[in-house]
């Protein structure tokens, strides 16, 4: 009993340590090894993102939106206005890592370390005519 | 040369078709029983047009074993008795290298007899048609090229001083901004109802590859002016005939002094040797030839699909003459030139011409009437002689034709070749050409109807490479036969880009590719006219009856690269776009099936069978995890191709499905 009121403090301590806003800010890079695929996202000060995914083959796509925080949940939407496919809880008690805990009802749990996102990826991507409205090609 | 009504060959026909089934058909060779049966009444092109004083002959194996043994005198004396023949050798020119598929096809039993045109054709064929020996009697049939052959010289005076400049193409060429087909910038110079973007695709490809020198595109067409300012560096060389004799084979490939290609065309002045110079000539090779790959970035002329960038890397242009001053050669020239184009190196036949739209109305019609010519094709893509490491086959490409008919040309008509559609700079079908069956891809091809200036300035249509000896040595034409040399480039582009990072195709994986690396067209074919000469035509009769859309190059090398998997959210049903697999144009197109082994069922937990409507893959899956499943569908049109159909292509797709627990509908991982 002691332990877990001592877990609860701890927790609550936390909440109201993490500054989530600024906590996020920044490039964040997510390799799941159950699953091919390679992501990176930056989430900016002004509430917007910039994802970069390689799904299996082919180069990054670039997808564009905003995102939102309220309390320890973190939801966006995508720039051609489709909604994430979940919200998350967002957890960083692990120094330069992000974990997002999917609410859906999945829990599918991911994990972000931070790392900048290399510039052959921000200009190599392809841009997701479905997030940006025009099929904009790479400058190479 | 004097040609045959369509009546006058019909007639001739029912003459000659006393063939046996066990006589004719190698049955090695036949595919299918249907096949079978119909390649037993074959005896030639019954609606086109053939040479005259020539027939091509099938003779059983005895007979052709006996010829192969030393008897060829004994034999013409037996089969021709009474008759006079002028020559009589194998309908090829040399012995195919792929011995053995050129025998399992039959190609080795086929013969050409000549004798004096002045002896009609219908008396010697009913003459020969009953001697024992010989299986079939074929009319060499002649195809025609897909182009009005309109060709109006470039003036640069005029033209040069009004023109908008396009911004994007890298290269020095001075001409490429009349080049619309390359990037059309919808410059309203060019016609009032330009539409930007409506193009090749290729101005973005360029930064990836310009084409490699490996890669080796025979124009089988009108001769190719070899020595031309903007194609002499891209054309094919062989080296063995450059350093040796002349007058002698050097590398014993049959073919005597063949530099650069040779010419197949038998009936004419120049036989071997490609010639440009003579009367009639229309420029027509030449100018296909220089879409595909007049030499980029030398400062001069033209611009090209997948000429190199200036520094010698463009891809090689192998002429392969069958028409000569305005008349084409027969089935036997088209078999030659594809037999010399699998056997020399070529990984692409670029293939402008074709029979009349009207004249066969099903695959099996065409495979009767034009055995030969088939059976090269057949030999062309066969694995076995695929001439690149990235390809497993090669490819033969074709336009689709020019007589606004609603099927395809053939050979291009048939699932073993790209059949291409052409498009003008408003990214609108050219009232001339053909749509719908058995058609699989479009691309630009030129509209003179539409040119913003029609009696001066001529930009509406495609500059190219021509032939100063008869005209210029650029001009502007139009038809499929411009179109389908874009898709001929293109694939050369693919291919120089595959073997650039490595890339391998399994069995039928490029023309996959290639025709899924599409924009849309139907969304601008939903109604409305445009002019054709003195009238108009209602473009909803275009409507997913232009193949599967038109080529982008872009498109085709990031297909190269890879294709990301789908996302789909676990435990539930999901309805995912599949366009990135299938193009733009996925929506229209006709699905076969989805089909996967146990292994995928089992990681994805698949509760039921995946279905795809309308370009929505529809998957309910159990299981976190990922696998592949292959979804296959048709090219052009509703239905396949193939015996009493003129149908599209059989295209399949790999696709990679990932399924987690979050899925967004527009694939971000988000």
């Amino acid at each position: 009993m002691a332990a877990l009121m001592l877990i609860a403090t701890a927790c609550k301590k936390e909440d109201k340590k993490v500054d989530y806003k600024k906590s996020i800010v920044g490039e964040w890079h997510c390799t799941p090894a159950e699953i091919d695929a390679d992501v990176y996202v930056s989430f900016a000060e002004d509430g917007s993102f910039d994802l970069f995914q390689k799904i299996g083959e082919g180069r990054h796509r670039h997808y564009t939106g905003d995102w939102a925080i309220e309390g320890k949940t973190l939801s966006g939407h995508y720039a051609d206005g489709t909604d994430w496919g979940s919200a998350y809880t967002m957890d960083f008690s692990t120094e330069g890592t992000m974990v997002l805990t999917a609410l859906n009802g999945s829990e599918e749990v991911m994990v972000y370390v931070k790392e900048e996102i290399p510039s052959d990826i921000k200009n190599g991507a392809v841009e997701v005519k479905s997030a940006y409205t025009e099929d904009i090609r790479p400058i190479l | 040369m004097k040609r045959y009504s369509i009546l006058m060959a019909t007639l001739m026909v029912a003459a000659v078709s006393c063939v046996s089934e066990a006589d004719f058909t190698a049955s090695e060779t036949a595919e299918t029983a249907g096949e079978k049966a119909l390649m037993t009444k074959l005896t030639g092109n019954t609606n086109g047009e053939y040479m005259e004083g020539n027939l091509l002959l099938f003779l059983n194996e005895e007979t052709t074993a006996r010829i192969e043994n030393g008897e060829t005198a004994a034999v013409v004396a037996e089969m021709f008795e009474g008759l006079e023949v002028a020559d009589f050798q194998p309908a090829l020119l040399s012995s195919p290298k792929n011995v053995e598929l050129a025998r399992e096809l039959g190609l080795h039993r086929w013969f050409s007899v000549s004798f004096d045109k002045r002896m009609p054709l219908r008396s010697f064929a009913e003459a020969v048609a009953v001697r024992p020996e010989i299986t079939a009697v074929q009319y060499n049939a002649m195809p025609k090229l897909a182009s009005d052959l309109r060709s109006i010289p470039f003036k640069p005076a005029a033209q040069m001083s009004s023109a908008a400049k396009t911004q994007a193409i890298p290269f020095n060429d001075p001409m490429n901004e009349y080049q619309w087909n390359l990037l059309n910038t919808g410059d309203k110079a060019v016609a009032s109802t330009a539409r930007e973007g409506g193009d090749v695709g290729v101005a973005d490809a360029w930064s990836l590859t310009a084409g490699t020198p490996d890669v080796i595109v025979a124009v089988i067409d009108a001769p190719v002016k070899y020595t031309h300012p903007d194609l002499a560096d891209a054309m094919w060389v062989n080296e063995a005939e450059k350093n040796g004799t002349k007058g002698i084979d050097d590398d014993g490939n049959g073919f005597i002094d063949d530099i650069h290609g040779y010419n197949f065309y038998t009936d004419g002045y120049s036989y071997g040797a490609i010639n440009w110079e003579v009367q009639g000539e229309s420029g027509h090779g030449t100018h296909v030839a220089g879409i595909v790959a007049a030499v980029n970035g030398n400062g001069i002329g033209v611009s090209s699909i997948a000429g190199g960038t200036g520094n010698g890397d463009g891809v090689r242009l192998m002429a392969c003459q069958v028409f000569e001053g305005g008349y084409a050669g027969g089935d036997r020239e088209m078999a030659n030139a594809l037999t010399y184009a699998a056997d020399n190196g070529a990984c692409i036949a670029q293939c402008s011409y074709g029979y009349s739209a009207s004249v066969f109305s099903s695959d099996n019609q065409y495979i009767n009437a034009a055995p030969l010519e088939y059976r090269a094709l057949k030999y062309f893509v066969n694995p076995s002689n695929c001439n690149h490491p990235s390809l497993n086959e090669n490819v033969a490409i074709f336009a689709a034709g020019n007589e606004a008919a609603s099927n395809s040309d053939y050979p291009g008509a048939l699932p073993i070749c790209v059949s291409v559609t052409a498009f003008g700079p408003d990214f609108l079908p050219a009232g001339y050409t053909n749509y719908g069956r058995g058609c699989n891809i479009a691309a630009p091809g030129g509209d003179y109807w539409i040119g913003a200036a029609k009696e001066d300035d001529n930009r509406s249509m495609i500059l190219s490479t021509c032939i100063s000896e008869v005209d210029s040595d650029y001009t502007w034409m139009q038809g499929s036969s411009m179109a389908c040399p874009h898709v001929s480039g293109v694939a050369a582009l693919g291919v120089s880009y595959a073997g650039k990072i490595g890339r391998k195709f399994g069995e039928g994986e490029f023309v996959s590719l290639l025709l899924t690396s599409v924009n849309d067209m139907n969304a601008f074919l939903q109604d409305g006219l445009k002019p054709y000469g003195d009238t108009t035509i209602g473009l909803s009769t275009y409507n997913k009856r232009m193949g599967t859309g038109a080529i982008d190059a872009w498109k085709l090398l990031m297909q190269i690269e890879g294709t990301p998997s789908i996302m789909v959210q676990s435990g539930t049903s999901c309805s995912v776009d599949i366009s990135e697999y299938f193009g733009e144009s996925a929506a229209d197109l006709t699905y076969l099936e989805v089909t996967y082994d146990d292994a995928a069922k089992k990681a994805l937990g698949l509760a039921s069978k995946p279905k795809v409507k309308k370009g929505i893959l529809e998957i309910n899956c159990i299981n976190n995890g990922s696998a592949k499943i292959r979804v296959s569908a048709i090219a052009g049109g509703g239905q396949l191709g193939g015996g009493n159909n003129i149908g599209g292509t059989e295209i399949s797709r790999e696709i990679s499905i990932v399924s987690r627990g979050v899925h967004s509908s527009n694939g971000g991982w988000l």
